[in-house]
């Protein structure tokens, strides 16, 4: 597409209208980063009948996410979840294997790609079937309705022009301080995505989800896992007792977790790295030998290559670009979302923000609910949340009910035989209105939908506690945590 | 077997509810402010049978007289005030009903579980009395009872949505009060989302919990749907730092959100101003974990912003305990006994959150160099700015612990608020 438009710009103007038009090369909208963000904004803006260009300079849409992040780490963590439940969780449910069990990286990173390039070649066919421009290159500003694109096969570059543009650059991985990363012993996210043979032994900086769902994935495959993590506690934004019961059911799988632990070095030496570590508290340190160390510290703002300086865009001190609540910047026409912005890195967070700055440049208005953004951590079992935690409404003095109901007691669960976990629902004393439900258990993640609708309802749990969940379901134990928050839950 | 135990139980669950026992049948709020009624008259006797829509009862307001309709069908089982009655709170049982069929002998009362609301009664009258301003409004809409929905001062509530599906504890909650559709949409202030009337809004409609105990959750749940940009902190552009001071001058917006301190420190305390420099990120963090210590002991690693649960620092600090309540930026050390008058440019900056990072890896952001002009009276100015979160109100308080804090740590020379 792009080398078409290449070619039209050397053709005769004046003999083809539509080619002076295309060569021209201007649009309604332009959307730079082709990730959760910026193609959803660009499908809606679209669909919203302006016209559309979305300019990514990665060769595939998706971003992060459908990339290297979220998608390949899913495909990752359902393998090996089947893997180790066929090795050892399949003798006591009557299946027996005759011969030996084994994984095969290349295939299960094979089976990753397809997955991967499945759904970024899907985003494809929704550009054109939205008629959605794309331009594979990096995009950059020249001023305040102009962006240079630069393109990834090396072409020459050209300029665009919109009346209203959309960012949507994302984020990448956090660097730590000092330790030089390789992608090969020293990795971040995306080094780990695609190891090529299994660590023994795999040291990893950060008990976030990040760091937890890939110390899942190969602990599975048998690699010795350790988390270092500078707080006392696992689990970033989750509550303290889902955080602790999560890092007891992780540690049972084998899983080391060093807490309230700081790195103070990190270097390679040979195909092994060393890591020096330091109790906070003690003043204790130690060094750790592992074949890989995967640095998940967190992720920051990506700007590089957008020249946003050239428009006077600003920057925040953790790197985000600065807006007003319709996404704003200090130019009113450019517009920025997801993670290179505020608010939480997460893909769905994203979207919700691309169709609402679409809907603002359409219409004027646009919706995104922060109070009602759900987490999810596909370990095993998962870990969901959604609404407040106990810290929070604590600090705030708000007087609230727990109603928590266990997975042992619940009849799918035990068929299942997979009973590790609880729902456990926070609801205000007075009015009995849902302020945050917090799940660990199988399929949290999809279970913590119902937990979006009571909070996007202003339903109180009486509401959840009344209304019919098909049994056996994991989801009984939703209603029967939502029954213990003002009267007696009934199976437990 | 458990399926069966399931079925029964929650079969068994509803029928105490809604079959075996009587209703209770209680004093109705026939206006938003209504906290007391009398009974006039009952239009008829226990044992005695009305179908919906006929009148249970006369009821007395301090404005009108009222007939009170039956919602369904039922049975009178048991009068518990009598004709003449006055000053009964809103919410008391005056009866109970029972429905058609039931065998009035042998059935049972309801506990009161809200037998807890007439002794409450009083005391939702105090903070109305307290309140005049929200109070005054609704008198004046009382003339005109249907919009009385609307004239609540708080921004949370809105009219009924007259479209909506009542929620199934709305829906019950109702009915056990005999409040019919159209009551509740014209009368009960919505809190809920477009409209939509929630079980709070009932239950303070019923005088059961106070509309404020609905309007404060609901403010604080409304105050969380938004992304939280009170806070931001502009990075500093190193080339152009004075540009960098107006813009914050600038800001005319909010000038009350940032405090700037200025601390003279003696340096014979520490390593020259190098050594200051090197400690000067410890103290600030030694005194933010003190100051958030002082309101929460358990939080005694000190605060990280909850609204941006996935934000940078986030795995690295997790979890997130606190919301910050100010944030230290633009750190600058002043050499107060500089000869020439051109602000020294040994003026570093750091920011709070790097420390974090410097702090693992056990090295100091301000390790620059230092001024050649050390002089033997050695003093320096500590600048600060501080950032405060003006979404929570206790920020302030947190900002005084924090400054006390500093000095506590410094004993420092001198102290002036800029
Ligand atoms: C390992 C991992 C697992 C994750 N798992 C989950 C999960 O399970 N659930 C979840 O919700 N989130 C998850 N996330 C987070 C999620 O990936 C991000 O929140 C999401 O991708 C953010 O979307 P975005 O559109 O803001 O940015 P991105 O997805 O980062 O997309 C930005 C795109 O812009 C492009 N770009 C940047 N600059 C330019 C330029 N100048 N010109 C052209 N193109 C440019 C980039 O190439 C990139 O493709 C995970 C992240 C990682 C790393």
């Amino acid at each position: 597409m792009l080398r078409s438009t290449q070619v039209l710009r050397n053709l005769n103007k004046s003999r083809f209208n539509f080619v002076r038009f295309a060569s021209t090369k201007e649009h309604d909208v332009v959307v730079i980063g082709g990730g959760p963000g910026g193609y959803v904004a660009a499908i809606k803006a679209a669909q919203l009948g302006l016209d559309t260009a979305c300019v990514e300079k990665r060769g595939k849409l998706g971003g992060t996410c459908l990339n290297v992040g979220c998608i390949p780490s899913k495909a990752l963590l359902n393998n090996t979840h089947l893997y180790h439940q066929i090795k050892h969780d399949s003798e006591h449910r009557g299946i027996e294997i005759a011969g030996d069990v084994s994984v095969n990286i290349t295939k299960l990173q094979e089976a990753k790609e397809k997955a991967v390039n499945g759904l970024t070649s899907g985003i494809e066919m929704l550009f054109k079937k939205n008629k959605v421009t794309y331009y594979k290159g990096e995009g950059s500003f020249i001023d305040e309705n102009n962006i240079k694109v630069k393109p990834i096969d090396g072409a020459e570059e050209f300029d665009i022009k919109a009346k209203d543009i959309i960012v949507a650059t994302g984020s990448e991985a956090t660097p730590f301080p000092g330790i030089e990363i390789d992608e090969e012993r020293i990795v971040t996210s995306t080094g780990a995505l695609s190891l090529k043979e299994l660590p023994k032994r795999l040291a990893i900086i950060g008990g976030g989800i990040i760091g937890l769902e890939m110390a899942s994935v190969y602990a599975r495959l048998g690699s010795e896992v350790t988390i270092i993590e500078f707080q006392n506690a696992i689990g970033a934004g989750m509550d303290a007792e889902v955080a602790k019961t999560s890092q007891k059911i992780l540690g049972k799988q084998g899983l080391k977790f060093k807490l309230g632990t700081k790195v103070t070095k990190g270097v390679r030496e040979g195909d092994i790295v060393k890591v020096g570590v330091e109790n906070v508290k003690s003043g204790e340190t130690e060094e750790l030998e592992a074949d890989v160390l995967l640095v998940a510290i967190g992720r920051r703002p990506y700007t590089d290559g957008l020249n946003f300086e050239a428009v006077g865009l600003e920057k925040d001190n953790k790197g985000r670009l600065v807006i007003d609540s319709e996404y704003r910047t200090n130019k009113q026409n450019i517009r920025v979302i997801g993670d290179v912005t505020f608010g939480a890195m997460l893909a769905h967070k994203a979207e919700e923000e691309g169709i609402a700055a679409a809907e603002y440049i359409k219409k004027g208005h646009g919706h995104v609910n922060y109070g009602n953004i759900p987490s999810v951590m596909y370990t095993h079992p998962e870990v969901a949340w959604v609404g407040s935690n106990e810290q929070q409404l604590k600090e705030q003095g708000i007087k609230y009910k727990v109603g928590k109901y266990p997975f042992i007691a619940n009849s799918r669960a035990k068929t299942n035989l997979d009973t590790e976990g609880f729902v456990k629902i926070l609801a205000d004393a007075e009015t009995q209105r849902v302020l945050g439900v917090h799940i660990i258990g199988p399929n949290a993640g999809e279970m913590i939908a119902e937990g979006g609708l009571a909070l996007e309802y202003g339903a109180s749990t009486e509401d959840i506690a009344r209304t019919c969940h098909a049994h056996p379901t994991l989801s009984e134990a939703f209603k029967e945590a939502a029954l213990g928050t003002f009267d007696k839950t009934i199976n437990f | 077997m458990l399926r069966a135990s399931l079925r029964s139980s929650v079969r068994s669950f509803h029928s105490n509810r809604v079959y075996n026992a009587a209703t209770i049948f209680r004093m109705p709020a026939m206006s938003p402010t209504m906290t007391e009624g009398g009974i006039v008259a009952w239009k008829l006797k226990s044992g005695d049978k009305f179908a919906a829509g006929d009148v249970l009862v006369e009821v007395e307001t301090d404005k009108a007289t009222i007939d009170v309709e039956a919602q369904d069908d039922g049975v009178m089982w048991d009068i518990l005030k009598n004709d003449g009655d006055k000053a009964i709170p809103v919410g008391q049982p005056i009866a109970y009903l029972a429905e058609e069929g039931d065998d009035l002998s042998s059935l049972e009362k309801p506990k009161d579980d809200q037998a807890a609301a007439p002794k409450e009664e009083p005391k939702k009258e105090e903070p109305k009395k307290e309140e005049p301003k929200k109070e005054e409004p609704k008198k004046k809409e009382e003339s005109k009872p249907a919009s009385s929905s609307s004239s609540s001062s708080s921004s949370v509530f809105s009219a009924a949505n007259p479209k909506q599906k009542f929620s199934p504890a709305v829906e019950l909650l109702l009915h056990e009060h005999e409040i019919s559709n159209e009551d509740a949409l014209s009368k009960i202030q919505a809190s809920g989302p477009k409209g939509r009337i929630l079980k709070g809004d009932v239950l303070a409609y019923i005088g059961e919990i106070k509309l404020d105990a609905v309007s404060k959750i609901a403010e604080w749940i409304k105050s969380k749907e938004h992304l939280d940009l009170s806070n931001v902190v502009l990075a500093e552009k190193k080339p152009e730092p004075k540009k960098e001071d107006t813009k914050v001058a600038e800001e005319p917006a909010k000038p009350t959100d940032i405090l700037d301190l200025s601390i003279t420190v003696d340096l014979t305390q520490f390593d020259g101003l190098s050594g200051f420099k090197s400690y000067a990120p410890f103290l600030i963090k030694d005194a933010t974990s003190l100051a958030y210590q002082r309101k929460f002991p358990q939080f005694s690693e000190g605060p990280t912003s909850i609204p941006s649960s996935g934000d940078l620092f986030d795995e690295l600090v997790s979890p997130s305990v606190t919301e910050s309540r100010f944030e230290v930026t633009n750190v600058k050390f002043d050499h107060w006994e500089e000869i020439s008058d051109i602000p020294v440019k040994s003026v570093q900056s750091s920011q709070a959150p790097d420390d974090l990072f410097d702090e693992i890896i056990g090295s100091s952001p301000t390790s620059t160099s230092t001024p050649a002009l050390a002089k033997s009276n050695s003093l320096v100015d500590l600048e600060l700015t501080v950032k405060i979160n003006e979404k929570l109100s206790d920020s302030k308080e947190f900002i005084s612990y924090f400054e006390e804090a500093l000095y506590e740590l410094l004993e420092p020379v001198e102290k002036e608020s800029v």
